[in-house]
């Protein structure tokens, strides 16, 4: 464990301009996005979270993949795209957000397949966390098991102790950076401040929301009264799955001119309707119904499946930002048996 | 309100109980503070759940484009105009909705709200609605007096906030086309990227397919997770079809959509050497 | 922080192009690509087994996925039918030979080989969904496969002869003595030699004995839906009957999340799936 006054360590960061970029919370019109930093003072006092989501830095919202040349007479020409290399600091990331990285690590960086794009990024991004104090109420982490203190997913967490920040490594890289100058072992002082705040998160994170019906068989849960019931007030547009930091489903389509083409890579959701329509036209999740169902299904029973973890960090941007106040938080209460109110 | 409230409630059962309808679609106490969420109420008891408060932001109307069931639906003036749009454009019939008009709750109203009782009802819920006056257009004048070059730089910076999620286009009960122009794909009218120019097509194509038909209900700006003004470019539109027809939509049932119909009178500035501008 | 190992581009297709096209119905929206790779050292790395799938590239159209119709046996190219429904194979039909494609794979499983040695072999298609089962057939009747295994029966149906893919090849398997091919249409057309009756009543017929044998179904959804109960009478388990998934697919690699079934992917985890597992899984497809 180590620490740094912050002042010394928005130095040290303003140092590192010169060979990477950096990406920080900056407070828009709309709210806080991740944008480029250049060492200007950081306004965050309001910060909570990032209005869009961290995988926008790794899997932006679309991104030419391979490019292509018609000529006239030539053969078709045919290159990759190269995705952008540029060494980048990711700074103020929240541990919802950082453990989501991990997630959608399973994904793009997987035994057989790898992604390219996804890969160099992530291995070009330096990730630099924010430990939480103050949770806004949409956020759900500690329902989920998720301490707002998690470093899991961050090179480096800082926690935020007043006039410095305790600083902790989750990786090699991070460990290397905090053994060196200006960060310091951290003082017997500052790891009780620690500890007092990890008890009160430990003890709030005791309570899962992901209820035991969904570790058991599909037949059963795929068929429950509730999916006739909760999708009807959907809209079915693409705020959740785009605002949520693990939804990685997207769209691939050709954009050319006469003689030029790019294969383009762009956020999609499965709360559209042609997500999954056939060409015939057919479509396997014709209605609202099924496709709340594979949302749900996918982040609590499918992932967990495939990839040994819950695809929900509990972040809270879907619940916060639904037009019609879906809430999935009641969705995973109904799940359990808690047959509430009608919100849902 | 309380008044109000017991009306609904009372009315919403009663239309339950006696198999006048089979589901009730209204408003009942969100999650999160101010925000009542959208309801589908089968059984007469559940009724009570029925909120009309501040909270009861969305547009109602768009849910029974899906509703196959006979259903009762209550409304405020803007989702009532919505309605009237609907059946004007035969997208519903009558006969299977019974529409619980209720004075908008409201009480900080949208500007430029004219309407804030429904126009069209079958039982028309007591309680006062907030004061309207008359939409005098003053923010679409004040923004029509900046430079072209500060109105595209607005409306430029605007619209990069887009994020393409559609929760504008899927709020709005005048967007309901089977196959929406940006989900077409032979030919692909728009490009998939959220840059500029993608961005732009979409939400000018929606301003001019929804023009004389959008009630200026504020559905798409309230749904928008990224705060675009999208109300600027409505209003806009709505204003045109307003001076250029002397149209407003969604007020009276018999109307007939300016943009629909074709008369040889028909005002065409925007055509070169056309019309009287 | 560099790449510790190079790292390829998983939708860099390789270059391709048209060896051939053939009509395969009256109504010529039906047709056959044989295509050629360009790179002559791409030839080697795209090692495929039946009953994988690829995606073609039109280039300024995009790509999608269709399953293999040749067989690694034959040697130096690979083999599509593509009926014309969307964008892409609206696009592809216009192409002729000598015109460039993409290719991108091979993708999927296979038909599972391994559990096929040494059985006897029922195959019932139906329809343009003959292509794989084509490829399966191709391997098997293959000098240096064939002695892996036991009888081979094919049961091909299609509503008229016109429908029936790959004709010239079905009148030389019918005159071979290690395949037992019968194929079936609908209704009775002047001059046809084959069977007349749906491919359900043609199988019940044909296929006496489910000993030591396997079946794969392919065709359309009310085919297999008939077929199934014929073939479990006929005592085939659901572990020894399989079929291949179609989806909508884009990225053919399990991560662009749309053509799932449950917690399986049919990109990554399909497209064939034993009937068996299928059984576990909701009939979302």
């Amino acid at each position: 464990m180590y620490e740094i006054l912050k002042d010394d360590f928005f130095l040290w960061l303003k140092g590192q301009l010169g060979q990477k970029e950096i990406l920080a919370p900056r407070l828009k019109e709309e709210g806080y996005l991740f944008l480029p930093w250049d060492g200007e003072e950081l306004e965050l006092t309001g910060y909570t979270n990032t209005l869009k989501p961290v995988k926008d830095a790794f899997f932006p919202q679309w991104e030419a993949l391979i490019r292509y040349r018609m000529d006239k007479g030539k053969p078709v020409q045919v290159m990759g795209e190269n995705p952008a290399t540029k060494p980048l600091i990711l700074f103020g990331v929240r541990p919802c957000d950082a453990r989501s990285i991990l997630l959608l690590d399973r994904v793009f960086n997987g035994p057989k397949y790898k992604d390219q794009h996804y890969r160099e990024r992530r291995e070009n991004t330096f990730v630099i966390s924010l430990a939480c104090s103050e949770p806004a109420s949409t956020c759900f982490c500690q329902d989920l098991g998720i301490s707002p203190l998690a470093k899991e997913g961050s090179d480096i967490l800082l926690v935020d102790l007043g006039d410095k920040f305790l600083a902790l490594a989750d990786t090699l890289k991070g460990e290397e950076i905090l053994q060196e100058r200006p960060f310091s072992p951290a003082t017997p002082g500052s790891m009780d401040k620690f500890q007092a705040l990890q008890g009160v998160s430990r003890q709030a994170a005791a309570a899962s929301l992901v209820p035991e019906i969904l570790s058991g068989e599909l037949s059963q849960v795929f068929v429950l009264p509730l999916w006739d019931e909760i999708y009807r007030k959907c809209l079915n547009c693409g705020v959740c799955t785009y605002l949520c930091p693990t939804c990685h489903c997207f769209d691939i389509s050709d954009e050319t001119t006469d003689t030029e083409g790019r294969r383009v890579r762009s956020w999609d959701s499965c709360m559209f309707g042609n997500f999954t329509q056939h060409g015939s036209g057919h479509n396997p999740r014709p209605t609202g119904k099924e496709r709340i169902r594979q949302r749900v299904l996918h982040k609590f029973k499918y992932f967990p499946e495939n990839y040994l973890a819950v695809a929900c960090v509990g972040c809270g941007r879907c619940v916060a930002k639904c037009p019609v106040n879906f809430d999935i938080r009641e969705v995973l209460k109904r799940l359990g048996g808690c047959q509430d109110d009608m919100s849902m | 309100m309380d008044k109000c409230i017991r009306e609904i409630r009372d009315k919403a059962q009663e239309l339950l109980e006696t198999g006048q309808v089979e589901v009730v679609i209204g408003f009942t106490a969100g999650t999160l503070p101010g925000k009542s969420t959208p309801c589908f109420i089968t059984r007469g008891e559940d009724c009570k759940l029925l909120v009309w408060d501040e909270g009861c932001k969305n547009n109602l109307a768009n849910y029974l484009l899906k509703e196959k069931r006979k259903a009762a639906i209550i409304i405020k003036g803007c989702d009532s105009r919505s309605l009237v749009n609907l059946l004007t454009e035969n997208q519903l019939s009558r006969d299977r909705v019974v529409i619980l008009g209720a004075p908008c709750p409201l009480t900080e109203g949208c500007e430029g709200c004219q309407i804030k009782s429904p126009v069209i009802y079958d039982y028309l819920v007591s309680g006062k609605a907030g004061k309207t006056g008359e939409d005098d257009f003053h923010d679409v004048k004040t923004f029509a007096r900046l430079s072209p070059q500060e109105r595209k730089e607005y409306f430029y910076k605007e619209v990069s906030k887009c994020i393409r999620c559609y929760a504008c286009r899927n709020a709005c009960p005048a967007c309901y086309c089977r196959e929406c122009f940006v989900e077409n794909n032979l030919p692909q009218w728009v490009g998939k990227s959220t840059q500029l120019a993608d961005n732009l097509i979409f939400h000018l194509t929606r301003a001019l397919h929804v023009a004389g038909r959008c009630v200026d209900c504020g559905a798409c700006q309230r749904a928008c997770p990224m705060g675009v003004d999208l109300r600027i470019l409505n209003r806009k539109m709505l204003l045109e079809v307003k001076e250029l027809y002397q149209f407003e939509a969604g007020l009276k049932e018999e109307q007939e959509l300016p943009l629909n119909t074709y008369d040889p009178g028909d005002p065409e500035p925007f055509l070169a050497g056309g019309g009287e501008a | 922080m560099t790449c510790q190992c190079e790292i390829k581009n998983p939708y860099l297709p390789y270059q391709m192009e048209i060896l051939e096209v053939v009509e395969e119905n009256p109504e010529k929206d039906l047709k056959t690509f044989t295509l050629g790779f360009l790179n002559e050292a791409d030839h080697g790395t795209f090692l495929y087994t039946p009953g994988q799938f690829a995606e073609i590239s039109v280039f300024g159209t995009g790509e999608a996925p269709f399953g293999i119709a040749s067989s690694p046996t034959e040697k130096g190219i690979v083999r599509f039918s593509v009926k014309k429904v969307g964008r892409v194979t609206t696009a592809l039909h216009i192409l002729e030979k000598g015109d460039l494609v993409g290719l991108r794979g091979p993708l999927g499983n296979s038909w599972p080989l391994e559990k096929f040695a040494g059985k006897n072999l029922v195959l019932v298609g139906g329809g343009f969904a003959f292509t794989t089962l084509r490829s399966l057939v191709c391997y098997i009747l293959d000098e240096e496969n064939r002695k892996n295994y036991g009888n081979l029966t094919v049961v091909y149906g299609a509503r008229n002869p016109g429908q029936l893919l790959y004709k010239e090849e079905l009148q030389d398997w019918s005159a071979r003595p290690d395949i037992d091919i019968h194929l079936t249409i609908d209704r009775p057309v002047e001059g046809w030699w084959g069977k007349v009756g749906f491919v359900p009543a043609v199988t019940e017929q044909v296929v006496t004995s489910s000993e030591n044998a396997v079946a794969v179904v392919c065709g359309p959804p009310v085919m297999i839906k008939f077929t199934l109960p014929v073939l479990k009478k006929i005592g085939f388990t659901s572990e020894n009957i399989f079929t291949s998934l179609e989806m909508k697919m884009k990225c053919g690699i399990g991560m662009c999340g749309r053509c799932n079934i449950g917690n399986k992917f049919v990109c990554k985890d399909g497209p064939v799936f034993s009937m068996a597992e299928l059984e576990k899984l909701p009939a979302e497809y």
